[in-house]
């Protein structure tokens, strides 16, 4: 897929794990490539951005296994901002998949 | 390429483009490889996940996390060329109007001092000149246990006697002049 696409819904996908529970970097990293196929060190960048606009937080948290972690937390501007890019994405998205059906 | 390897090569490319926090940047992908770990993951796997250094570099730029520093030197450059020779007019234009001052200046401060020297050396002849001629007409004879100097003819005598006394004047005859020159 187009490098460009990917980014795209990049910040949206992250978010939407933020959603559902508090995760820590590699977590959402190793989610996100299991379905889409980029590097993963070059998603971490979007949380830095992410942190910047205010829509996560971040905490650390001692793992039992190993040592502490950094723990990314949706705030509220940020829980806002999903909403509209979902919005926007499920409109875009369906449009696109209504004309490429009638195309089909 | 092992861990340490990969993360010394992220933090000189984050370095070369002056990038401030690079440490914390570093930290995020020694948490990646730590976690990694846990997984079962060994260097080489986590690395190829990850991406290569420059891939990563260039997701912050893109991310808008750092500007390309490294990216934009040659415009840097121009940009600072034409500061330089914007400045360099700006000194042009205010040191021109200055300059015949300026050269007036130092020209008279140069024959002020020129036409001092110059009286300086025409009075020190006078001086010396005496001086040598009466040591010379004696036999004199500095240490005791020394020859003394041998006698020197009238001719010799006389001769610098003139030139003492003719260097001595012209010296001050061109101090004069210097002078009246920069008094013009």
């Amino acid at each position: 897929m187009q490098v460009q696409l990917k980014k795209g819904v990049m910040d949206m996908l992250v978010l939407a794990l933020l959603t559902q529970n508090d995760r820590y970097g590699y977590e959402i990293v190793s989610k996100i490539s299991e379905y889409i196929e980029l590097s993963e060190g070059t998603i971490y960048p979007l949380f830095n951005r992410l942190k910047k606009e205010k829509y996560v937080e971040t905490y650390l948290l001692e793992s039992q296994t190993g040592p502490s972690r950094k723990y990314y937390k949706i705030t509220p501007n940020g829980t806002v901002a999903y909403n509209q890019m979902r919005q926007e994405w499920d409109g875009f998205s369906g449009v696109v998949d209504m004309l490429l059906k009638g195309v089909d | 390429m092992n861990k340490q390897e990969f993360l010394n090569t992220l933090r000189i490319i984050f370095k070369k483009a002056n990038v401030l926090d690079v440490e914390s940047i570093i930290d995020v992908y020694e948490e990646h490889f730590a976690v990694g770990y846990e997984k079962g993951l060994d260097d080489e796997q986590i690395i190829k996940s990850l991406g290569t250094p420059k891939e990563i570099y260039t997701s912050y730029v893109e991310a808008g996390i750092i500007t390309d520093e490294i990216g934009q030197e040659g415009t840097k450059r121009t940009v600072n060329m034409q500061a330089i020779y914007k400045r360099l007019e700006d000194y042009k234009a205010l040191l021109l109007p200055q300059l015949p001052g300026v050269a007036k200046k130092a020209s008279h401060t140069l024959l002020t001092v020129a036409s001092a020297l110059t009286y300086i050396v025409g009075v020190l002849l006078f001086i010396v000149t005496p001086a040598i001629l009466f040591l010379l007409s004696g036999s004199w004879q500095p240490l005791a246990n020394v020859t003394p100097l041998p006698a020197v003819s009238i001719v010799t005598m006389a001769g610098i006697a003139g030139l003492g006394l003719f260097g001595g004047l012209t010296c001050i005859y061109a101090g004069s002049e210097l002078n009246n020159v920069c008094k013009r």
